[in-house]
């Protein structure tokens, strides 16, 4: 490979650190779901089974052969995205897991984007009127927001909006777009108080740090318009720490999700993967798990790129990048 | 808007918190400013000149509130709309600031930050086209030739370039009033004088007000018409430039010229004011200037004196000028006139020498270069002997003075340390003791080279104790402090209770605990305001005739190198260009970057004026 662009050098080396990554993990998932007593022909045929029957089923699954061949078949499948069967369901995993995907990724990013408008706007605001009543209520409901656990909020709404006044349903996916919709009003708002809190205060103390700085004040001496100085001046250098939160709080929320998936009864990735894990499914399992990893790699992929975008000081010299 | 009448402040006072526990930062502060006219407003750190500066243009800080009368052509500023205020910003009054590596939007090109205010005829935005011509023209009205700059981010830019791109920024919009804020201070040696002829020129060329707000009165002499002269928040002086070099009316201005080091000439003693400037909130009731001030009588301390006008344009607010006016003008003469002090020329025997050094620094990231921070660079320091090393920020200055103490191990070449070869090989624990009683340093800031946890005494004690006697730690501790000019109960003082030049004291104090003969002493007082650098040069040079020390004394500053060296190196890009007595090296420069560096210091080829070539005798 020859790249000569510093940043397609970086973006290139990048790729590559993540696939190593990615097949690390797997071959971590795949070994613990192994190497752990009592596999999967137990739950396959039942408490009853015998030991002929529980033979045949380790024998047609193929969990008899050595472990590095049945990872090797895993993988010559998973590139192929084939994940075989869900063991419980019978189902494709990955039809199971398209499925999924159509509850938590709006659920997900609906909430993120949420996050991302509401607590750069309100933080920056509260910048702007440090000290201030705003301010103080802001943080207040920040400091609130960031100490309750996701489910323990979902507990609250769902008790507050779904029973006591019934505006929103309180359980289940729903059916077609506008019935899911309004099934997961309350879960969004569930996750984005969570996140919202966190990316108030770190945008409310960095544009408060960088409203001190001279370039601003020089902008506000030459008399630039309010919008330049808010937008370039601003928040074009506080970028960097609020685009690492954002990553920060984009991967905070799959976990969080799990939770406010479970609480308000949908059936999203979150669910299918707690409940394959009580079931021992393990192609759901690793399917699972290979999806999350792969997010991770690319949430942080996405963040470093993106500070190339904002920073041309990090452009100019990218091995000084967070690698 | 008429602009023909210029700016007039009156009465102008800046204060921070709220009444009753408000604390006057500036107070009554009045000046004008004619169309066209330079003045400057001279002032140490803590008169509160930035800050009115500030007041003036509605960019205080949150905290601070700003009262009095703003007048700017037939506008009372303090009267208008926020709004409409905030219009004349940029387009009327425009304003430089200090430090050109904060002073623009990092992460904006050069290009961008010149043209985003700028409108066509119909009040819309220029398109890409014009904004291109536009900004290369603006770099080219402050002398940046090369169009590729307009592509160019602020730190891929030098000090200079990045100052003269923030000058072209406050001028984009053609304004009247132009207002800097010490706009050479952060600068390389060789740059402020070309920003000081940048505005000037454009000064001239564009009809343009000047402001300049400076703590050097050199460089107000040598740019503007009028000068004000602020001390603790109060202007305490007003007068044409020219008559205030020749006849200052005002003890404190005085004091400044004098504690001025002369760059053409070697002075007996440089004249210092006692104390340092109090802070807002600790400033005395009557004159601010009483407690320092050696011509103070009871009567100064009672009230504050007016600002009188004692000749039309020149006014002080001391209340004695008319007994102590003459005795003013005398010292100032004296000063002008004072003989020239020849150094001791002698051969001392060799204490440190490098030669041949080559020091290379490793390339920083996968994609930099290596940096040679020196290359075979001869150097020797004799015993007893004080010798300067100047050259501009990247010539190598600090890394050879690094070197000296250990800090720093040079790539190549040789160094010896009182017969000690130290470069290129490891050093047994002994030669390392030795070097470290031979040389030690004193570094330029001394606010972050004193740890701020400890006490006085428990910092220069634990030097001590490095020097291996416990005994008698603190009778040696109360000696070091009388050696720098401090009093013993300073021993139990932190750091943040002292003024910059008592903690200047202090680090040299550390740095004399071991008995050096040879105190590095890296730009020690370029951190400090004149009154107080006079007053360090001379504990400098006392501390050098009671101990025979040697200096090695590195620094951007030829005047500093004239009062305090015998001889001086001058390093460029890592090499020596030019070495030789001190006197010889700056009266008549043999290298063309010394003569660059000579030429750049401001009003150094104007001599004093006396009072009979203004014909005011």
């Amino acid at each position: 490979m020859t790249f000569r662009h510093p940043v397609l050098q970086f973006t290139a080396r990048r790729l590559l650190a993540a696939a190593l990554v990615v097949l690390a993990v797997s071959a971590l998932t795949f070994s613990f779901i192994h190497l752990a007593p009592g596999g999967p022909e137990q739950t396959i045929a039942g408490r009853f089974a015998t030991p002929e029957q529980l033979e045949g089923i380790r024998d047609s699954y193929g969990l008899d052969d050595p472990l590095p061949a049945q990872y090797a078949d895993y993988l010559v499948h998973a590139v192929r995205l084939d994940f075989g069967n869900s063991i419980s369901t019978r189902e494709p995993v990955v039809t199971a897991m398209q499925d999924r995907l159509g509850v938590t990724a709006p659920l997900i990013l609906g909430s993120f984007v949420l996050i991302c408008i509401l607590g750069t706007g309100l933080g920056t605001l509260a910048a702007y009127r440090k000290g201030s009543g705003l301010d103080r209520f802001l943080v207040g409901v920040a400091v609130t927001g960031a100490s309750a656990p996701a489910f323990a909020t979902a507990i609250i709404l769902v008790f507050v909006f779904g029973v006591q006044l019934g505006w929103f349903p309180t359980f289940g996916d729903g059916e077609g777009l506008a019935d899911r919709a309004r099934h997961l009003v309350l879960p969004v708002i569930a996750l984005t108080l969570v996140g919202v809190a966190s990316m108030l205060k770190i945008t409310r103390a960095r544009v408060a740090q960088v409203l001190q700085e001279d370039h601003v004040t020089f902008a506000r001496a030459r008399g630039l318009r309010p919008s330049y100085i808010v937008g370039r001046s601003v928040l074009r250098n506080a970028g960097i720490q609020v685009v690492t939160q954002s990553g920060v709080i984009l991967l905070a929320l799959v976990a969080g999700g799990v939770l406010v998936e479970v609480t308000f009864g949908l059936n999203g990735v979150g669910a299918l993967f707690i409940k394959a894990i009580e079931a021992r499914d393990i192609p759901v399992i690793q399917a699972v798990s290979l999806l999350i990893t792969l997010f991770i790699v690319l949430v942080n992929l996405a963040v470093d790129l993106l500070y190339f975008a904002l920073d041309p000081r990090v452009r100019a010299q990218p091995a000084g990048a967070r690698a | 808007m008429d602009i023909t009448g210029g700016l007039h402040v009156r009465g102008l006072n800046v204060t921070a918190g709220e009444p009753p526990a408000a604390v006057a930062i500036a107070s009554g502060i009045t000046f004008d400013v004619r169309p066209g006219e330079a003045i400057a407003i001279v002032g140490e750190s803590g008169s509160g000149k930035s800050l009115t500066a500030k007041a003036v243009l509605d960019l205080l800080p949150g905290n601070l509130r700003a009262g009095g009368e703003i007048v700017y052509g037939d506008h009372d500023l303090g009267q208008l709309p926020a709004r409409e205020r905030r219009r004349l910003l940029g387009r009327e009054l425009a304003l430089v600031m200090q430090d050109p590596f904060t002073m623009l939007n990092p992460v904006e090109r050069v290009g961008a930050q010149i043209t985003e205010p700028l409108e066509d005829e119909h009040g819309r935005r220029l398109d890409r086209a014009r904004r291109r011509q536009e900004a290369e023209q603006r770099l080219r009205e402050v002398g940046i030739t090369d169009p590729a700059v307009v592509e160019r981010y602020p730190f891929e830019l030098s000090g200079g370039m990045r100052q003269r791109v923030g000058i072209a920024c406050a001028i984009a919009q053609r304004p009247h009033l132009l207002i800097a804020d010490e706009p050479t201070t952060a600068l390389d040696v060789t740059t402020p004088h070309e920003i000081l002829e940048l505005l000037g020129g454009l000064r001239r060329t564009r009809d343009m007000a000047l402001v300049l707000i400076t703590h050097d009165l050199r460089v107000a002499f040598s740019v503007c018409d009028r000068v004000y002269v602020m001390y603790a928040g109060s202007v305490v002086e007003a007068a044409p430039a020219g008559e205030l070099s020749a006849a200052p009316r005002h003890p404190y201005s005085l004091g400044l010229l004098l504690a001025d080091p002369p760059v053409d000439r070697r002075v007996e003693r440089l004249v210092g004011i006692l104390g340092s400037v109090p802070v807002p909130g600790g400033r005395p009731t009557g004159c601010p200037f009483a407690p320092r001030c050696t011509f103070a009588q009871p009567a100064c301390v009672s009230a504050l004196p007016e600002l009188v006008e004692i000749a039309p344009g020149h006014a002080t607010r001391c209340r004695r000028i008319d007994e102590i006016g003459d005795e003013l003008a005398r010292r100032r003469r004296e000063q002008a006139a004072s003989a020239v002090i020849a150094p001791a020329d002698v051969a001392p025997a060799p204490l440190v020498a490098a030669s041949g050094v080559r020091k290379v620094f490793a390339a920083r990231g996968r994609h930099g270069l290596p940096t040679v921070a020196l290359d075979g660079v001869d150097v020797h320091v004799g015993e007893g002997e004080s010798v300067g090393l100047v050259g501009e920020s990247g010539s190598g200055k600090t890394t050879l003075g690094r070197i000296f103490v250990g800090l720093e191990h040079a790539s190549a070449g040789s160094v010896a340390i009182d017969g000690v070869e130290v470069a290129g090989r490891r050093l047994t624990r002994a030669d390392r003791e030795a070097v470290r009683r031979t040389v030690q340093m004193a570094f330029q800031d001394p606010y972050s080279s004193l740890n701020p946890a400890r006490t006085v005494g428990a910092t220069i004690a634990e030097a001590v104790r490095l020097a291996g006697n416990d005994a008698d730690l603190e009778r040696k501790v109360t000696a070091l402090l009388e050696r720098v000019g401090l009093p013993a109960h300073y021993a139990r003082r932190r750091p943040a209770e002292l003024s910059g030049g008592e903690r200047q004291r202090v680090a040299i104090a550390r740095s004399l605990a071991r008995g050096p003969r040879l105190v590095v002493c890296d730009e020690v007082v370029s951190a400090l305001d004149v009154s107080v650098q006079a007053q360090i040069l001379n504990l400098l040079r006392d501390l050098r005739e009671e101990l025979g020390l040697a200096y090695l004394f590195i620094t951007h500053d030829l005047a500093v190198v004239r009062q305090v060296t015998d001889r001086v190196y001058v390093l460029c890009r890592g090499e020596v260009v030019e070495e030789g007595p001190t006197a010889r090296v700056l009266d008549d420069p043999l290298h063309e970057y010394t003569q660059r560096l000579v030429a750049s210091v401001p009003g150094a080829t104007e001599p004093v004026p006396l009072l009979e070539d203004l014909g005011l005798t």
